[in-house]
């Protein structure tokens, strides 16, 4: 009697479902073997012979594990938002929702009928509110978080509110999009829409303007991958790119702990080089060009070459309009009277930054007036008064709780004693200063402008209550808010990605007074400082900001043309096409830091806005694309190694001693960087820095079949919603094609839209929102009080194998390491990895790759030439 | 691509045919997990036949259970003993398709055998229920055992069983193998090379003289330098 083993499988599934035989529960004394696959999408084709090979696997594992006595977990469900579903409802007028219930229960049957021991019991499906609600929560969670750079993890938004309104900003060290200084009392003067306008740029997930690809002929926004050659793929109309608000997934606060906890994890090499490689960790220095300044018209043509002036090109916003209130690279000539010591503007200079004295202290002064006051310092400080002398014993060495420096410069004063962290100059004046109260007066409130605090007290006070004159000096320190400066600090200053010019707080009310714009400059990123000396031009990618600030009247037009054409090119084919070799020079020159030489700058599509600062110095005589750019252009390319050809190809040797470099000449390439490092550091023209490839997260997409953001916008400000009102659930829709304008189709719904006077988000998550934590529903699918039960989570805690194809190998992977990376800084999971063992499984081939050996010869033909030919027969030798 | 000679892209077709248990070890079959490979029916003729195979150490043509209580012979245990060891390691090392091989040199085995041993069909099924396990069920249940298969307790396998009792020699001279002696596992290096000089034919290849030198690799070769 033959079996049937097709009837045979069929008893015995129903067996298992009816007696629940894969129902897992936590509450278990087994050792746990979490098991899982790559969920898939449910699309109308079902399954594959390809898509149950991992299934399979996974399968035997996860039953050998049973029979080895371990409490298995293996679930499935389906990532069922997204993209083609869309598509397919816009086709055939269908309802997403109905499409993919019917598809998902056509996959669920064809895996039923393999056999898989699946715990169906936890099925999640990412498009079913139970589940989104949960997606929408962790959103919510990313939205009221913050990534503090100190303590390395994400912390409550209201950590940074409160750091805010009793220091201001300047002790925050936080992941963001841009830093902008201002005091406490700022702060708190600040409107509700203005506090919350800058604490988006710290939020885990936050809103920030990108560029779309909107296609106007078909009235939508498409995704890069429905875009291709500057042609919508559907229809060949042509894509063009705009800024639009976008919602993003600050990842690359985690960018350093992504890299490093892959050697924690038990993956192939070749799947952590590809997200090592997506991570895109280089080490270099960040180094700032500053522009000449761009002369009037009456005096172009004249050659100004100031050095580093206070360049006024565009004006841009003032400070007061920036919110920001802060004095940068102020020059004497605009903080006008009070130069009570006599000097010049001249003498003066031009830029005020921190500079470093033989004794390691900064002193807040211009170059000049440096040059010209340390030497009294010194004298000063060998000869203080016994006042002096013995208030200085009580304050030095952090007796009290407070660093201070004596006989210290600030602009063209010298002071007796500052606390420059918290802004406190203590006077003490004898019979001198009597004489002088005019004086006195003047240089007070020259300080005051600054952002200082005076005291004054007596010599005869000093020397009679030492003790009461120390306790005011605390008690006025305790009173200020820590600013910026102070030696402990100065990293900060330096490292303020926008501001390499040294700014200074100032009190309230006195915002902007004596300000002037910042110099600009161009900040760019290199792995090559050592080659500093072999630049001959800057290139901007044609969608920086500065390039139409910086372009000169004659060259605007011939710039503008060229950004537009750019603008439409994919990144792809400007990486690609390098044989196309194309710029254009905006006018506009920069300074080099140390040979003081003008640098033109240009703007070239070869230069990407998304990577680094979207500005790159050349070095035509060690960078291929430079090179190509500098002959092409006839531009200069400087040779700075010695004995290499580069005459027909650049050479990025590092073994070469170097040459016409100054300070670095003699060195190998490998020496030079870290001396170079140390003196753009020294130089304050930069630093040496860290880069990474990873870009934060796109979250917005303008499409209907995705998950609804929990946010309403009152007056333009984004507020969230209570996790009482979840899961917000997407309206229910006739018509969801696209609008037509650059905005989602759930504009279109506007009785959803408009609630209390409120508006609601319309642009929907994209597709691997729900993917990002999947695995951690599963251990709790029913859970209706949480996303994962603390005991249930605490049991399963980590995924021990996972399954899947390495199309995911950075996408998917990467966002759920940094939503688990998330989850457990905020103490809502118990593991920092969610993948512990990942397995890639290989793809199944169809048969028509293949060729076939003619059968009895050595020949080959293809599939489809040995069907066109019936009288030949052959064979593929695989077996 | 061709629906009637079974060269089809969709489960469906090939679980309707040949059934679930037929696909999945096929597609383990197909190569190691990680590797791209293609998808070619060829092969899956003979998983069939391999289950249908396994399905008669069990069951006669009447459908009548063949299984006697026995104690099972060495070889029996030999067979399945390093059975489960193998497919036990290949398990955890996640290489699936070695296991497939490994189940079809056990059944083929054990049909030489004549195999009717519950105690080694029963362990059998165990260790196949991850790749087969609906005909694991079904012959779990045909054996009168109570339960799933499914939620039985994998067996440890025991060295003592797998080590072979006898190995035989190929014995060379000077590099050419002339014949070969058979001998138990554990006999010591002397004994195996004057075994190998004491033997009928090495007189022949000795011609009179007397060895210079006698390598015996253990478990493996004698060579004799002469």
């Amino acid at each position: 009697m033959e079996p049937n083993f097709t009837e045979i499988a069929a008893k015995w599934q129903k067996k298992w479902t009816d007696q629940e035989v894969y129902k897992v529960s936590h509450k278990s004394d087994k050792p746990k073997y979490y098991v899982l696959d790559m969920f898939p999408y449910p699309s109308g084709a079902g399954l594959h012979v390809g898509h149950p090979l991992g299934y399979i696997a996974s399968d035997i594992v996860s039953r050998y594990k049973r029979l080895k006595g371990f409490n298995v977990l293996h679930p499935m469900g389906f990532d069922a938002f997204g993209l083609p579903a869309e598509q397919y409802a816009i086709q055939t007028g269908r309802h997403p929702a109905d499409t993919t219930r019917e598809n998902i229960a056509r996959y669920k049957e064809q895996m039923n009928n393999i056999g898989f021991c699946y715990d169906w019991s936890r099925e999640v499906i990412t498009s079913d509110p139970s589940y989104h609600k949960w997606t929408q929560w962790v959103f919510l969670k990313l939205f009221g978080s913050w990534f503090n750079l100190e303590s390395n993890k994400a912390e409550d938004i209201s950590s940074l509110e409160n750091k805010f309104r009793a220091e201001g900003s300047a002790s925050v060290k936080g992941a963001c999009s841009e830093h902008s200084p201002f005091t406490a009392e700022q702060w708190q003067g600040m409107s509700e829409k203005e506090q919350r306008d800058i604490l988006m740029k710290y939020r885990l997930a936050y809103q920030d303007y990108a560029t779309v690809n909107w296609c106007e002929a078909l009235g939508t926004v498409l995704a890069n991958d429905e875009v291709k050659d500057g042609l919508s793929e559907r229809g060949g109309h042509p894509v063009e790119k705009r800024q639009m608000r976008q919602w993003f997934l600050r990842i690359t606060a985690y960018a350093e702990r992504l890299l490093g906890d892959l050697d924690t994890l038990d993956w192939t090499d070749s799947m952590k080089e590809m997200q090592r490689n997506w991570i895109g960790k280089s080490e270099g220095a960040s180094l700032r060009f500053d522009l000449t300044p761009s002369p009037s018209p009456q005096e172009r043509g004249e050659g100004s070459s100031t050095g580093v002036g206070n360049s006024d090109l565009t004006p841009g916003p003032s400070p007061q309009e920036r919110g920001e209130g802060f004095v940068a690279g102020f020059s004497p000539q605009e903080r006008g009277e009070g130069s009570v010591a006599g000097f010049s503007p001249q003498e003066r200079g031009d830029t005020f930054g921190f500079i470093e004295d033989s004794n390691a202290e900064y002193h807040l002064t211009s170059p000049n007036l440096f040059k010209v006051l340390i030497p009294r310092a010194k004298m000063m400080r060998s000869n203080m008064t016994p006042a002096e002398k013995l208030l200085w014993e009580e304050l030095r060495s952090s007796k009290t709780d407070f660093k201070f420096r004596r006989q210290h410069i600030i602009s063209e004063f010298i002071v007796d004693f500052v606390c420059l962290s918290k802004m406190l100059v203590v006077e003490v004046d004898g019979s001198i200063h009597d004489q002088t109260a005019e004086y006195d007066e003047g240089r007070t409130e020259e300080l005051n402008k600054l952002g200082f605090k005076v005291i004054r007290f007596q010599n005869s006070e000093v020397e009679s209550n030492l003790k009461g004159v120390i306790e005011r000096i605390v008690e006025s320190c305790n009173s200020r808010p820590t600013s910026i400066i102070s030696k402990d600090n100065l990293g900060i200053v330096k490292d303020s990605e926008e501001e390499y010019s040294i700014s200074l707080l100032l009190p309230e009310g006195r915002a902007g007074v004596g300000a002037t714009q910042p110099n600009e400059y161009i900040e760019v990123f290199t792995t090559r400082p050592d080659t500093i000396f072999g630049v001959s031009f800057l290139t901007l990618a044609p969608e920086h900001e500065l390039v139409a600030r910086i372009t000169t009247p004659e060259q605007k037009s011939e710039v503008e043309a060229y950004v537009q054409v750019a603008k439409n090119r994919s990144e792809r084919e400007r990486m690609s096409e390098v044989k196309r070799i194309s710029g254009v020079f905006t006018g506009a020159y920069a300074i080099h830091p140390f040979s003081g030489e003008k640098i033109p700058v240009w703007v070239g599509d070869y230069v990407l806005a998304g990577y680094g600062t979207g500005a790159v110095m050349a070095v035509p005589c060690g960078d291929q694309r430079d090179w190509d750019f500098a002959k092409h252009f006839g531009l200069p390319i400087p040779e700075i190694n010695e004995g290499v050809d580069i005459s027909e190809a650049a050479d990025p040797t590092k073994e070469a001693k170097m040459i016409n470099s100054d300070f670095l000449n003699g060195l190998t390439g490998y020496e030079a960087i870290g001396k170079a490092i140390e003196a753009i550091e020294a130089t304050g023209f930069g630093k040496g820095k860290v880069n990474f490839r990873l870009r934060d997260a796109g979250f917005s997409r303008q499409r209907y079949w995705g998950e609804p953001f929990p946010i309403v916008y009152k007056d333009g400000v984004a507020y969230p919603l209570e996790e009482s009102e979840l899961p917000l659930e997407l309206p229910v829709m006739e018509d969801f094609r696209p609008t037509g304008k650059p905005e989602s189709p759930l504009a279109k719904a506007s009785d959803w839209v408009n609630v209390d006077g409120a508006l609601r988000e319309t642009d929907t998550m994209p597709g691997y929102a729900g993917s990002s934590w999947y695995f951690l529903r599963y251990m709790d699918a029913r859970n209706e009080e949480s996303f994962v039960g603390k005991e249930a989570e605490g049991y399963w805690q980590d995924v021990d194998l996972y399954i899947g194809g390495t199309e995911h190998a950075v996408g998917h992977l990467l966002y759920a390491r940094f939503w688990q990376k998330f989850l457990f800084d905020k103490g809502l999971v118990s593991k920092p990895e969610p993948f512990r063992k990942l397995i890639n499984q290989g793809m199944i081939l169809g048969r028509s790759n293949f060729v076939y050996r003619v059968a009895g010869s050595n020949s080959y033909i293809s599939k489809d030439m040995l069907a066109s030919r019936p009288n030949l027969s052959g064979f593929t030798d695989l077996r | 691509m061709s629906k009637s000679k079974f060269n089809v892209v969709n489960p469906d077709d090939i679980i309707a045919h040949f059934g679930a248990d037929t696909l999945r070890m096929y597609e383990m079959f197909l190569g190691p997990l990680e590797q791209s490979k293609p998808w070619n029916t060829n092969g899956i003729e003979g998983v069939y036949r391999f289950l249908k195979k396994l399905w008669n150490l069990f069951l006669d043509d009447q459908g009548n259970l063949k299984v006697q209580e026995a104690k099972p012979t060495e070889s029996e245990l030999r067979t399945l003993h390093k059975t489960i060891k193998k497919v036990a390691e290949d398990i955890e090392r996640f290489s699936f398709n070695t296991s497939v091989s490994t189940f079809m040199i056990c059944v083929n085995e054990l049909s030489e055998q004549k195999c009717r041993n519950r105690e080694i069909l029963r362990n059998l099924l165990i260790i196949l229920s991850p790749y087969a396990p609906h005909i694991a069920e079904e012959l779990w249940s045909a054996l009168g055992e109570d339960g799933f298969v499914v939620n039985a307790k994998f067996p440890d396998w025991n060295d003592d069983f797998i080590k072979e009792s006898s190995i035989s020699y190929p014995v060379a001279f000077n590099g050419k193998t002339r014949f070969n002696i058979t001998v138990s596992a554990d006999m010591p290096k002397e004994e195996v090379e004057s075994l190998a000089l004491s033997h009928e034919e090495a007189e022949k290849w000795l011609n009179g003289g007397s060895p210079k030198k006698v390598i015996v690799v253990p478990g493996r070769m004698v060579n004799i330098v002469i």
